[in-house]
């Protein structure tokens, strides 16, 4: 649905010459309001509310010492947030923060596979919007974390490192502040952003071509056509596992950042 | 997912941050902070040049910037 | 023209690092208790590697 909406708006197929997929393709409105509209990222992003919604309600329901199927997988995804990232990221006061940090990762988690779910095949996370509000949750949880630890001058005093000569103190706080509050989130939204509108691309790429050329009057080129699915079938399944590995990184750097902020001065 | 030896995480040990992600933060951190240096440096020194109509300040705030994140980054991260 | 530029100035940094931590992971492999050695040379390594990226970066917005 996604492609064929991508063909209508950015690539000619029966003319002879290719042309791309661009970002506009992206855009793709579905309902126009006036005042609101309401577009297809937005609906698959509720799709994606409703579904971690519904896996953390079933998941923890009913729980049971000698757990059912899906309590058992529930609580292997469970297990790996909490001793493979927030343990090891925070600290030993780290169940504070549980439910923040696996409340992220499943929602990046599931927007980052919808890229590659059958007939939704648009990631919520391509979207700009997406990552900038999940940073702003981090962004507002690490301070909040760090001003409550530390005092209000004592995070600044605490974001310059110990063992600086007093002439460089200035200098190295304009750094340090410059990274905390602005490098820090602007990194964390855009790795998420543009790892999963390049892969998207990617495969637009491929499939788009691979329709271009199975269309076009050379029988040659129709043989090549198959190459260029068979790519994009390769690339789906490699988007997969950076789908997952980009929701890690995220939860992984979420906690990290209020693993530092709670942290001792060091 | 217990540590090989607990008194060798780099804080010097007592530390329950021991799994398989220990560390593996270490790399965004630094990118982070070496993206900061050039910006922060380079943009005090465009304001610099553009106040004092001159030429030659931003890339010199982006090579300083450069080196003090680097120095940031040995501070913080490089010694054992 | 510059985003090309660009492109191609990741390549250099890119093996580096690739070099660098290849280079770490083998010789944690083999000698586990000097980790706490390694990585902090490992991650300067890095960050030098990684500041020729970052400047090709900012290079690529001035020029």
């Amino acid at each position: 649905m996604s492609l064929s909406a991508a063909l209508t708006s950015g690539a000619v197929v029966t003319a002879d010459e290719f042309t791309g997929p661009s970002p506009a393709d992206f855009y793709q409105p579905m309902w126009d309001f006036g005042w609101i509209e309401i577009t297809r990222p937005m609906l698959v992003l509720v799709l994606v509310t409703i579904l971690a919604c519904w896996i953390m309600l079933a998941g923890s329901r009913n729980a049971s010492v000698v757990p059912s199927k899906g309590q058992f997988y529930f609580e292997q995804i469970y297990d790996f947030v909490r001793g493979g990232i927030a343990r090891d990221m925070i600290g030993p006061n780290y169940k504070k923060y549980l439910p923040l940090i696996f409340g992220l990762f499943l929602f990046v988690l599931l927007s980052n596979l919808m890229a590659s779910t059958p007939f939704v095949q648009n990631p919520p996370s391509a979207r700009i919007a997406v990552p900038i509000a999940a940073t702003a949750v981090v962004y507002i949880a690490y301070h909040y974390v760090g001003f409550k630890k530390h005092g209000f001058l004592g995070y600044f005093k605490f974001m310059v490192p110990a063992g600086l000569a007093p002439a460089m103190v200035p200098v190295i706080f304009l750094l340090e502040a410059a990274t905390f509050f602005l490098i820090r989130p602007l990194t964390l939204a855009l790795r998420l952003f543009g790892n999963m509108f390049a892969g998207h691309m990617l495969i637009l790429v491929f499939v788009l071509g691979g329709e271009f050329l199975l269309f076009h009057d050379n029988w040659l080129f129709k043989l090549f056509s198959v190459g260029a699915f068979g790519m994009g079938f390769l690339m789906q399944i490699f988007e997969i596992l950076i789908q997952a590995l980009q929701a890690y990184v995220f939860a992984l750097l979420a906690a990290s950042y209020i693993g530092t902020a709670e942290a001792d001065e060091h | 997912m217990s540590p090989a030896s607990p008194n060798l995480t780099p804080s010097g040990g007592k530390d329950e941050r021991s799994g398989f992600s220990r560390g593996s933060d270490l790399a965004a951190q630094i990118v982070s902070y070496l993206i900061a240096g050039p910006l922060t440096f380079g943009a005090i020194g465009w304001g610099l040049d553009a106040l004092l109509s001159t030429h030659f300040l931003r890339p010199i705030g982006i090579i300083v910037g450069v080196a003090l994140s680097m120095y940031v980054i040995w501070l913080r991260y490089g010694r054992p | 023209m510059n985003l090309i530029g660009y492109g191609i100035a990741t390549i250099g940094p890119a093996l580096a690092i690739g070099l660098i931590f290849s280079a770490l992971i083998n010789s944690v492999a083999r000698q586990p208790e000097a980790k706490n050695v390694l990585q902090p040379l490992a991650i300067l390594g890095f960050a030098v590697a990684e500041a020729l990226a970052i400047l090709g970066f900012v290079l690529f917005f001035l020029a």
